[in-house]
């Protein structure tokens, strides 16, 4: 139990742990010119541990259930030998994403922050809005012409 | 019963140095923690670029750094809502032209 509760906590230090390097990456020299990415970064977990009885084997003081662990010694005096042991589980999941955002230009006329655009999102984004007008645009047109 | 804490910080980098100029970097982190319930942690963090601070031979500059896409995406969904509502506005004079009855 302090094993999985050391980890948990070293776990949850990792929201204190960021580093900036993640976001202003390393200098590259291309022709003359340093560029520095820049990006935006996220990223989560979460977990889960639960314990309950793995073994619940006499239900009654005078029945004996052998199952797995326990043990019937003798069923005529009610003898019983039962052992409930705690079983533990647990679960987890992680994740994490990188989006490029600008670069930074350094040359010998200065330090220029370029943006990067997501042409793909945009382009979505843009078809959804058309429709989303041409929808509304449709629907005004024709309560307008739809004779009462 | 879920707990969450919500965190904003601002923190700056190591100074980036290309030739004779010192770039520090800032960054908005945001931090959202908690428990879904005892014992079971949740823990989301995200990292936006804010700004660079430029030493050089001419002086300091500060630089913003844009998130173009976003804003695209931000000036859309206001279009989409303003389109929304010039519709519904536009439907509303409609039905109060002809009367206001069903």
């Amino acid at each position: 139990m302090d094993e999985i509760k050391a980890m948990l906590e070293k776990i949850a230090s990792v929201g204190d742990q960021v580093n900036v390097d993640v976001v202003f990456g390393k200098p590259q020299e291309i022709e003359g010119r340093t560029i520095i990415p820049v990006a935006e970064v996220g990223y989560g977990y979460g977990m889960g541990f639960g314990s309950g009885p793995a073994a619940t084997c006499c239900e009654d003081e005078c029945e004996c259930e052998c199952e797995d662990e326990c043990e019937c010694e003798d069923e005529e005096t009610c003898d019983c030998e039962c052992e409930v042991e705690t079983a533990m589980s647990g679960g987890g999941g992680a994740g994490g994403h990188a989006r490029p955002v600008a670069y930074i230009e350094v040359g010998p006329e200065g330090v220029q922050v370029k943006p990067i655009i997501d042409e793909q999102r945009v382009a979505l984004a843009g078809i959804l809005l058309s429709a989303w007008a041409v929808g509304w645009l449709g629907l005004v047109l024709k309560t307008l012409f739809t004779k009462r | 019963m879920a707990q969450f804490k919500q965190r904003t910080r601002m923190i700056s980098g190591n100074p980036i140095v290309v030739g004779e100029r010192r770039l520090l970097p800032t960054v908005l982190v945001k931090t959202l923690e908690g428990e879904m319930i005892p014992g079971s942690p949740v823990c989301a963090v995200q990292l936006q670029p804010a700004s660079l601070v430029e030493e050089g031979p001419e002086g300091e500059r500060w630089h913003n750094i844009p998130y173009a896409t976003r804003d695209a995406l931000s000036s859309m969904g206001a279009a989409a809502a303003g389109i929304a509502l010039a519709g519904s506005i536009a439907l509303l004079l409609i039905w109060l032209a002809r009367g206001g009855r069903r």
